[in-house]
């Protein structure tokens, strides 16, 4: 009996569940704000410290509270902000990123909100709101720049002043005690807004900031810990170890010249490789939402066309080769570059099957390093930094590579030291010792900040680095290419042969700033709009917004889970620039056949390209094979995961790792004010006290009084 | 004092001997001017503190929580010999890391919403428990008896919700389901008297004996023909425990969802309900139990006593009561007020309703509803 009424019940609760069809209460109490809606910030470690933030493991709940200016945050009392979630606009976290650090202890959670129409590639943050946010520190990577130690960092020094990142506020690098998110979507924020309209004196809005992080303290620490779970493991027979945080890093990207004349064999002759680097990566503290069009897409831009205009004309043999190179990783302690300069010098660099010719450090005869370009308003206002003391060994080399690119005598400077950037790296190789010299290689770093300046783009690593490239700054750049492709293709092949296409150099810009209507400029069939839409797609680009973030070096080969989608995007439009299309061949299978097993002969490696356009509608997948002799090289600090000395930051390497962490949550409720929900306590003790009065009483009463009857 | 010597001590030690915290080679690294001398490793990034706040006596220790970064470096720099000015200096120059000591994350407090969940609960249920306890409890009977009626209320549910089903176009009229189900749970409140009676009937028609003196109050102990002792409730009290199950289910139905909803940390407001929602909720909950407790004992000692025009009372208030509720909006919070006093009337008149039909002395019964009797009782034994 008992056990068929409890089956009866529950086929009841079933059907009940099943059939209400009601909005639950729930569903009405929370809002939940939308993936796109906001980015978190996450916590990174170095070797000593940990950076970033951190909900706890079950979310942190606070009121939601506003301050729109400086007057009304400093008007925030300790009570005002216990127990609460500030939201203050952007221009205000700009201003006052350290005062709101440095908040006292209580409040649970801080919401930047940055709204939808601010954040597309028309928009300049520090044009319209005559703010700047930086969340670098003032002197960028000076931990491990080429000036480290006695030679006191790159921000001092002769004509040191200002710093080179002179709006830094560093926040990206400081320990927030409180989970902090960017609110991107001008719905959501009204949402925020108006949540208060509904507030009354017996409840109030309230959030819940959700962003737990897995790993605390610093690389050492998070990178041990799997030691101490490993017991568990073994003993639960979990083969695979937890994982709290891991190294960062991506791909740094390689092309050369002469890969086709120069099979991977040949043994390349002292001096004979000119490299010209670009960077790939930027960061900001909310991890997904690191724009970097201020600070690389010029650069890019100009690589690639150069890259284009070398791989378009036909090279000798002279033996000398031009190795285009995008470091990747480099805004953490420059890990790209530490990488690249590592293998250099350890003889690994590049040589493996299908690869170019190995290049070693000897073999190095210069390198041009495009740094920031996007203030670049005519020739006049580049200027070529090298450093004093290697400018007095190699200056020939140099000054001809200034007189070659067409600069004046004064746009070379060589009596400051270079500004951040990855160049230092090869000045200074990793293990090298203090005392030494710094290598004696010609280097030039080309930017648009002159002696007495800092960095121009003053959004320099931060969630608002989203300059758009004005057109004349692309005439410049079209101007640069060309002069840089003239030196290459000087130094290649002692003609000048090579030259840059100035709408292809715009498209490039245009593509890298998430304009997909760029491939008509893009010579050859093999890019489509709906291909390229896509790869935005793919990377998850928000109104053109393309992260520059690198992330853990295990996410790299997801780019539309992980990875940095800049390099993505500029692998795909470098191995356009540079690969040349196999006739005929439109299947994958077909392609994948062409790679024979004679590596030595590097015509380049066939990729597919699937470019099945959304007209076709049909399953067939056609695409487009192409040679390239594009190589990913992994950045990703070269220390062993298990040589935690070295971890700790005792050595010359980068030692940023990220924390892992859940998908992050926000949510919006209401909460009665603390009095209001005591009344409804006391009501219900009251309840309490009266029922067992009554009950008691008269329980009592019917026992002593109740004429009992007999029942038949 | 003891620090202040520790301090003392250690500080002629540094100046001393020079060669302080060898044994702690990852805060300190050798100096490059003076060979075998340790310096502080110059932090990797300021972790906070650019004013150098918070350079004083060392932190007390709090139990439970790890340190925070910085928690302890003027208390170890201090130990070391640094002045309380030097350290400051440290700190201003970003040599030194000091993070507020003050900013521990605190866990997310749920605290409001969870009285608001707990007060609910006591208003709904607190009086339905306390009935079952000093007046249900202690009789296995009729905790068999509850459990039954509360299944059949279930029941009726049941059947309601396949007409509710069945009837597609009218699915969405919410008055329509609840006037079905309101007449489930009528027909089903007569049919379980008529289940009830005819159990009793057999068990009474089994005992061969006359009845045996009463051994309590609300029960009558018949011996069976076989000699074994049969109990069976009286039809009051058994009106009584059966309304109390039907109540009990009915408030659980109605707040049940609603608690599970208010138990995490937001409460009920951003779908625009008023304040005092949960309040009203929960009220009518705690109405409709007493109310249904009221409805069985007039349903059950009516048709047993053969008169049937009670039940209009009965079914009228029980459609009013329920239709009413319907008022309650967003809109105008005062509505609320008129299906809860509405139901605080029906509830009365079903309380005297009630009391008159068991014959109850009305006088007495309020009279020792507010008397303290039952405390002196207690007290005695």
């Amino acid at each position: 009996m008992f056990t068929r009424n409890g089956a009866l019940v529950l086929l009841l609760v079933a059907v009940l569940f099943r059939l209400g069809s009601c909005e639950r209460l729930r569903d009405r109490s929370y809002y939940k704000l939308p993936q796109a809606a906001f980015s978190a910030c996450v916590r990174r470690f170095n070797g000593t410290h940990q950076a970033g933030c951190s909900s706890s493991l079950g979310g942190n709940v606070g009121r939601l509270i506003f301050a729109d200016t400086a007057a009304e945050l400093d008007g925030l009392s300790r009570d005002d902000t216990a127990d609460a979630v500030l939201a203050v606009p952007a221009e205000l976290f700009a201003l006052q990123a350290a005062k709101l650090h440095g908040l006292p202890g209580g409040l649970q959670g801080l919401l930047v909100l940055y709204s939808e129409s601010e954040r597309d590639f028309t928009f300049d943050f520090a044009a319209k709101t005559g703010v700047n946010i930086s969340e670098d520190s003032a002197c960028p990577n000076d931990r491990l720049s080429a000036y480290r130690g006695s030679r006191g960092g790159s921000c001092s020094g002769p004509q040191a002043s200002p710093a080179w990142n002179a709006a830094g506020t560093s926040a990206a690098l400081l320990d927030w005690s409180f989970p902090v998110a960017l609110v991107t979507k001008s719905e959501q924020i009204f949402t925020l807004k108006n949540c208060t309209q509904r507030e009354s004196s017996l409840r109030h809005c309230a959030i819940e900031l959700r962003t737990p992080m897995h790993g605390a303290a610093s690389s050492v620490t998070c990178l041990r810990r799997p030691q101490y779970t490993s017991l568990i493991s073994a003993l639960t027979s979990i083969s695979q170890l937890m994982h709290f945080c891991g190294p960062m890093g991506d791909l740094s990207l390689v092309w050369t010249a002469s890969s086709t004349a120069m099979p991977t064999n040949t043994v390349r002759a002292p001096a004979s490789v000119m490299l010209i680097l670009a960077r790939l990566d930027s960061f900001s503290m909310f991890a997904s939402n690191s724009p970097a069009s201020g600070t690389l897409t010029p650069a890019i831009a100009v690589l690639l066309a150069v890259a284009n205009a070398l791989a378009s004309s036909s090279n000798g043999t002279t033996g000398r080769d031009v190795a285009i190179v995008f470091v990747n990783g480099d805004s953490w302690d420059y890990i790209g570059s530490q990488r690249l300069v590592h293998d250099l010098h350890g003889n690994q660099l590049l040589g493996e099957s299908g690869q170019p010719a190995r290049i070693n450090a000897s073999h190095v005869h210069s390198i041009i390093e495009l740094g920031e370009l996007s203030n670049l308003e005519s020739m006049d206002q580049l200027a070529a930094y090298t450093d004093p003391s290697v400018y007095r060994v190699v200056n020939s080399t140099v000054d001809s590579h200034v007189k070659s690119l067409g600069l004046k005598s004064d746009a070379l400077i060589s009596d400051r030291k270079l500004p951040p950037a990855s160049t230092q790296t090869f000045l200074r190789p990793p293990g090298s010792k203090e005392s030494a010299p710094l290598q004696p290689v010609p280097a030039l770093l080309l930017t648009d900040h002159k002696r007495d300046q800092g960095f121009r783009n003053r959004n320099y690593n931060s969630f608002a680095d989203l300059r758009p490239t004005p057109s004349g700054v692309v005439q410049t750049l079209a101007t640069l290419a060309d002069r840089i492709a003239t030196l290459a293709s000087q130094f290649l092949t002692n003609s000048s042969a090579a030259k840059v296409d100035d709408n292809l150099l715009k498209a490039y810009v245009d593509c890298l700033q998430g304009d997909a209507t760029c491939q008509h400029a893009i010579s050859g069939a093999n890019v489509t709009k709906s291909w390229l839409d896509k790869v935005y797609a793919a990377t998850n680009s928000i109104n053109g917004l393309i992260g520059a973030y690198v992330y853990e070096y295990q996410s790299r080969f997801l780019p539309n889970q992980g990875g940095n989608h800049l390099r993505y995007l500029t692998y795909l439009l470098l191995s356009n620039a540079t690969g040349d299309i196999v006739p005929g061949v439109t299947k994958r299978s077909d392609c994948l056949a062409l790679n024979t097993a004679n590596d030595t002969v590097s015509a380049g490696l066939p990729v597919f390209y699937d470019l099945t356009s959304v007209s076709g509608a049909s399953n067939n997948v056609s695409g487009v094979c192409l040679r390239l002799s594009l190589t990913a090289l992994p950045a990703v600090s070269p220390i062993d995961s298990s040589d935690y000395n070295a971890w700790s930051g005792s050595g010359d390497f980068s030692t940023w790792t990220e924390s892992q962490w859940e998908t992050p949550t926000v949510r919006l409720f209401m909460r009665p004010t603390r009095s209001w929900g005591a009344a409804h306590l006391l009501f219900g003790v009251a309840v309490l006290l009266l029922s067992l009065q009554f009950v008691l009483g008269a329980k009592h009463g019917l026992e002593a009084n109740f004429p009992v009857s007999v029942a038949p | 004092i003891r620090a202040g010597r520790l301090r003392e001590r250690s500080r002629r030690a540094v100046r001393g001997a020079g060669q302080p915290a060898r044994r702690c080679p990852a805060s300190f690294s050798p100096s490059a001017d003076t060979p075998g001398h340790h310096l502080p490793r110059p932090p990797r990034f300021a972790s906070v503190a650019p004013d150098g706040s918070g350079v004083g006596p060392d932190e007390p220790f709090q139990p439970g929580r790890s340190p925070r970064i910085g928690e302890h470096t003027c208390g170890l720099l201090a130990e070391l010999g640094y002045s309380e000015a030097e350290i400051r200096q440290l700190l201003a120059e970003g040599r030194a890391v000091q993070c507020s000591t003050d900013g521990s994350p605190q866990p997310a407090s749920a605290a409001m919403t969870l009285l608001e969940f707990f007060g609910c609960s006591l208003i709904s249920f607190s009086p339905a428990l306390i009935m079952f306890i000093f007046t249900v409890a202690n009789n296995p009977l009729k905790i068999i008896i509850l459990t039954c009626s509360a299944f059949f209320w279930l029941l009726s549910l049941l059947l309601s919700s396949i007409v509710w089903f069945a009837v597609v176009p009218l699915r969405k009229q919410l008055v329509f389901s609840m006037v079905v189900s309101i007449l489930f749970q009528e027909a089903i409140r007569i049919a379980f008297y008529f289940f009830i009676k005819r159990r009793r009937g057999a068990a009474a028609a089994s005992s061969a004996g006359g009845s045996e003196p009463l051994t309590d109050a609300d029960q009558v102990t018949l011996t069976a023909g076989t000699g074994r002792p049969v109990k069976i409730l009286h039809l009051h009290s058994l009106s009584y425990v059966c309304g109390l199950g039907f109540g009990f289910m009915a408030g659980a139905f109605s707040m049940v969802n609603l608690l599970a909803d208010i138990s995490g940390p937001g409460s009920v407001g951003l779908g625009g309900e008023h304040e005092g929602f949960l309040l009203v909720s929960s009220v009518l909950a705690l109405m409709f139990v007493f109310l249904n407790i009221c409805w069985t004992v007039v349903t059950f000692v009516c048709i047993e006593d053969r008169r049937l025009y009670f039940l209009a009372y009965v079914w009228g208030s029980h459609l009013l009561c329920s239709l009413l509720t319907l008022l309650n909006s967003s809109a105008s919070p005062l509505l609320s007020l008129v299906p809860i006093m509405v139901s605080l009337t029906c509830a009365l008149i079903g309380l005297l309703l009630s009391l008159h039909l068991v014959e109850a002395n009305l006088a007495g019964f309020f009279t020792s509803l507010v008397s303290p009797a039952w405390m002196l009782r207690v007290c005695r034994r």
